[in-house]
């Protein structure tokens, strides 16, 4: 039969989900705050396009590796042949999403090697999955704009906010099972 | 739940979301009839609100509508119509198939219709606020009547959260906010399964040799 451990280790109780959801939602919007206050910051602007550009020569070296045709040209991917172009604006690289996690890992309570192993990990999944967003876009784009107009506007957009919830719920199930979740009171 | 929302639900919830932001529209202190909400043929969105007369007093708006001729009285402007693309209203309604996709793959209770409707409820509420925010700054915009300074950078700073974040965010917020158990999956550490005590195993013991 299986047992669980002793009163010191056992899950909070009822009352004790109002208070650390209430802790969660009041630091979750602080640092969201915080974080989206940097993004949109003037003094910020100049690292945010070089990060962008940065995407969009990593996604063109990406279709070429891949036998396709793309040139990066700032922040605009671009087909030689047909001179079609994807433009990766602000909303789309990323950092919204990004931004998210990052707001939700550090209000939850756990340790901050466990928050820094989140973030890293958590960051590199929403950038590589955003590439392929990115370079789907690219070819969706060129085969039937209808098509680009839903997928950019909603599936894809969708599919990233999801995605950074399920990488956030995995690694709060991690944190919990670990049990340190309890130990941890501060941020 | 995308291509439901897309091919089936997408017309009634506009039509819901038209008639909602109507109605709050004329609801408005000093609207009256003034305001409404229209579809054109192409699918845009007319929206006509009145103009405050303390907005219309000011030096961009006399300048945009002077008067008439030299020396005459200034145009009082009253109301101001301006027509908003179909994406707009579209992207807006695109938090009800998110809150309902978190909302059914989240365990099924007793309790799930009500997160269902309380959620659906919300998210109307929201869909119509993010859209009347995004006519009222458009119109701002047009009128050139944006606050400068702190105010106007966190009014935009306002635009770009609820153009770009907040339909995609607030389903889930919604959802994990109603759903006790979805909450309590996030935020209940599982119970850690631990050995036996030394009682219980020797009264394993015993019932072997038994």
């Amino acid at each position: 039969m299986k047992t669980t451990i002793g009163s010191s280790e056992r899950a909070p109780a009822g009352r004790d989900l109002p208070m650390r959801m209430g802790r969660f939602l009041i630091l979750f919007t602080v640092f969201l705050a915080i974080l989206f206050g940097l993004l949109l910051a003037p003094a910020t602007q100049p690292g945010v396009r070089v990060f962008t550009r940065g995407l969009v020569v990593v996604s063109a070296a990406l279709v070429r590796l891949f036998g396709g045709r793309a040139v990066a040209l700032g922040d605009l991917m671009e087909n030689p042949a047909n001179h079609f172009g994807v433009q990766m604006a602000n909303g789309c690289n990323g950092a919204n999403v990004t931004i998210l996690l990052w707001a939700a890992v550090l209000a939850f309570p756990a340790s901050w090697r466990q928050k820094a192993m989140g973030l890293a990990a958590g960051t590199a999944a929403i950038h590589v999955v955003n590439l392929l967003r990115f370079i789907s876009l690219f070819y969706i784009g060129q085969y039937n704009r209808n098509w680009f107009d839903f997928a950019h506007l909603y599936l894809w957009e969708s599919l990233m906010m999801l995605g950074t919830l399920v990488i956030f719920w995995m690694w709060a199930v991690l944190v919990r099972r670990s049990g340190s979740m309890a130990d941890a009171s501060a941020p | 739940m995308l291509a439901l929302w897309w091919y089936v639900l997408l017309s009634p919830l506009l039509g819901g979301l038209q008639i909602l932001t109507g109605l709050t529209l004329r609801l408005w202190p000093g609207a009256g009839s003034i305001a409404r909400v229209t579809v054109d043929s192409s699918g845009d969105w007319i929206v006509r609100v009145p103009v405050p007369a303390s907005v219309s007093r000011q030096g961009n708006l006399r300048q945009m509508f002077p008067s008439a001729g030299p020396g005459g009285e200034p145009v009082q402007v009253r109301s101001i119509q301006i027509g908003l693309p179909r994406r707009m209203p579209v992207f807006f309604t695109l938090s009800f198939p998110l809150f309902w996709a978190t909302a059914l793959a989240a365990p099924w209770v007793k309790r799930s219709w009500r997160v269902l409707l309380c959620g659906t409820g919300l998210t109307a509420v929201l869909a119509m606020a993010s859209f009347l925010f995004f006519a009222a700054y458009t119109i701002a915009t047009y009128l050139h009547i944006n606050p400068s300074g702190l105010a106007g950078g966190l009014l935009d700073a306002g635009e770009y959260l609820n153009t770009n974040v907040a339909p995609y965010v607030a389903p889930f917020l919604i959802a994990i906010w109603l759903h006790a158990e979805l909450r309590a999956q996030i935020f209940f550490r599982e119970p850690v399964e631990a050995a036996p005590t030394p009682q219980q195993t020797e009264r394993r013991r015993g019932r072997y040799r038994g």
